[in-house]
């Protein structure tokens, strides 16, 4: 079996016959620029996902002016009040923090961990993916030999074994997350760059001497940009939902630093007492990443090379 | 061809077992004192650092763990000083019950769901499958069981809160009552993503050719949809079992932590809690493993079902 059989139906566009065309449009001419956006546009689904996106990143970046306490300050006279009660609007936790609060300042960590995860894994899986679909041979043959091996091991045990080792802390959440996105984005851009390296118009421009940075910059970037960016997208919200899982088993984020899935973990320790604060943090996670996959299956059907 | 596949196992292991020996070079530099405890002496602190043999080349470590565990010993928890093979004989049988449960689950709801949604593509339940689909993606397996838990443990009090009952002490019905809510939570994305697929491909299958034949011939549609586009639709069904499949084992880790089911998921989040590097390093191979053995199922239920692929790969 020839390495570049990607296993079929994994969740990573399979990199299929790449027609000349659609790389003289990516490279020369703008105007399909215009007909994706409106084509994004007609997307309903998407422009309400979109929307609430932006709501998320705004809340996010703005959250010492959208919160109404201090996310860590605890009043243990006011533990688990009450929804709107004594000026909590969702009420405290267990040992006095606004519930409100914490899921703002959470959205922040989500974002980091979901955005940091997917720009470090892309600076490291950029070169390695362009090295290696570009200078086939061994160069490519030993980066793909571990990329097989990690893409080997279950998605999530990697990212436990990873983390687990290093430790708990934001940092090393998204170190273990990046490691884990890293062989998948490999393997997508090599088969990109692998099947435009083949084309006749960069055969003809490496015959007249094009030098070889040019041709990747103004040829081969462009055309690996809009898989890479569907891919990536989708990736930050499935890094998000790691994120919340590894808080949740307390190898994230550490306490007093408000994370959704540390919130969902304290409410869950609450689950006989009172239930009604599981909900806050665990529609928070839903849907977001339910609103980073439409967005990204928007922007995948936006982009998709077949147009009418 | 199967033998083939089996021996191509070997190098992949090989290298996820360095990597896992290389990790542990990103260990804590104080771990051994940590493990040790604040009362321990020098001589106490020594004897951890030889059990975790930190100090030795990682290729040495890696020889010396290969060595064991081609003899059968995958090595000893640190903090429980019980071999992994001796945990994993005590506890695979929640984890596969855990993950059968959700197969067979994900195997009832999502096929019909991914048939019906595909032949009336378009229609108001296509639009409800697709919309749920994504959702079922979109929510990770604790919130699901979390909700699970509110709704009929807490609320309607129908379903026990949390643990294992083996079949021994509670019988069949105890067992799956306590293992109901783990596995409708583990199962969320498996069904999502068979809906997914089994959708595009069904609808796929019923425009092409043969399909178009039949109708033309006059067989009633559901002869049409269930002989004939069924057929390969079945295909990708079976390959995203077998990616899910693997999956399953990464979300039981989560799953059982929240349910206390005390099974290789469990065992998993305690050495990854606790640092445990012996028990990661066992954990991890056997993981892939497990992984690979499912794509090599995968691939043999394609040649069964595919005539194109058995002419071909013979």
């Amino acid at each position: 079996m020839s390495d570049d059989t990607a296993p079929p139906f994994e969740d990573m566009e399979t990199p299929g016959a790449i027609d000349e065309d659609a790389i003289l449009k990516a490279t020369l001419e703008e105007p399909t620029s215009g007909r994706r956006w409106r084509a994004f546009g007609r997307n309903k689904a998407a422009v309400i996902a979109s929307t609430f996106l932006v709501v998320v990143l705004l809340v996010g970046v703005f959250a010492p002016l959208v919160a109404t306490h201090d996310p860590n300050d605890a009043t243990l006279s006011d533990r688990r009040t009450g929804v709107l009660t004594d000026g909590y609007l969702l009420g405290t936790d267990d040992i006095g923090r606004d519930m409100f609060s914490r899921v703002v300042y959470g959205t922040r960590t989500s974002l980091l961990a979901g955005l940091g995860t997917v720009v470090a894994a892309l600076a490291l899986a950029l070169p390695i993916g362009m090295l290696a679909g570009y200078h086939q041979g061994w160069v490519d043959n030993a980066f793909m030999r571990f990329v097989d091996a990690l893409l080997s091991i279950p998605p999530l045990i990697l990212v436990f074994a990873i983390a687990g080792t290093l430790g708990p802390g934001l940092f090393n959440a998204v170190m273990a997350l990046a490691i884990f996105f890293v062989p998948i984005f490999v393997r997508l851009i090599r088969g990109e760059v692998r099947s435009i390296r083949r084309s006749q118009l960069v055969e003809a421009e490496l015959a007249v001497g094009v030098p070889t940075g040019y041709i990747m910059r103004r040829h081969i970037l462009p055309v690996i940009a809009a898989p890479l960016i569907v891919q990536a997208s989708l990736a930050v919200g499935t890094a998000i939902l790691a994120e919340t899982s590894l808080s949740f088993l307390g190898l994230g984020v550490m306490d007093p630093t408000a994370s959704w899935g540390r919130i969902l973990k304290q409410a869950f320790n609450d689950i006989q007492i009172r239930s009604w604060p599981l909900f806050l943090p665990g529609a928070a996670i839903a849907s977001t990443v339910l609103a980073i996959n439409v967005f990204g299956d928007g922007l995948r059907d936006a982009l998709g090379r077949v147009e009418g | 061809m199967i033998l083939k596949r089996i021996l191509s196992v070997i190098p992949i292991l090989l290298i996820v077992t360095f990597l896992v020996a290389l990790l542990s070079t990103f260990l804590p530099g104080d771990l051994a004192t940590t493990l040790a405890g604040p009362d321990a002496d020098t001589e106490r602190i020594e004897e951890v650092r030889e059990f975790l043999r930190v100090d030795r080349a990682v290729h040495e470590r890696w020889l010396d763990w290969t060595a064991d565990a081609v003899q059968g010993d995958l090595g000893t928890s640190y903090f429980t000083r019980r071999t992994i093979t001796r945990e994993i004989a005590d506890r695979w049988a929640i984890t596969g019950s855990l993950v059968l449960g959700s197969v067979l689950l994900s195997l009832l709801i999502g096929v019909p769901l991914g048939i019906l949604a595909g032949r009336y593509r378009g229609s108001a339940l296509d639009r409800t499958a697709t919309l749920s689909a994504t959702l079922g993606v979109s929510v990770p397996h604790f919130v699901i069981g979390i909700l699970g838990l509110v709704i009929f443990a807490k609320w309607l009090g129908w379903l026990p809160f949390a643990n294992y009952s083996p079949v021994a002490k509670n019988g069949y019905a105890g067992w799956a009552k306590h293992l109901a809510i783990p596995v409708v939570a583990l199962s969320g994305s498996m069904i999502a993503e068979l809906t997914r697929q089994l959708r595009s491909a069904v609808s796929e299958e019923l425009e092409s050719d043969y399909v178009r034949t039949a109708r033309a011939k006059g067989l009633r549609e559901r002869v049409v949809v269930l002989k004939h586009g069924l057929r390969l639709a079945v295909l990708p069904a079976v390959s995203v079992l077998s990616v899910q499949i693997t999956r399953l084992f990464g979300g039981a880790v989560i799953v059982e932590y929240v349910f206390g089911l005390g099974g290789l998921g469990s065992y998993t989040a305690d050495a990854v809690l606790k640092q445990d590097f012996p028990v990661i390093q066992g954990i991890v191979p056997l993981a892939v493993i497990i992984a690979v053995s499912m794509s090599l199922l995968a691939d043999l239920a394609f040649l069964k079902l595919n005539p194109r692929l058995r002419a071909e790969g013979a």
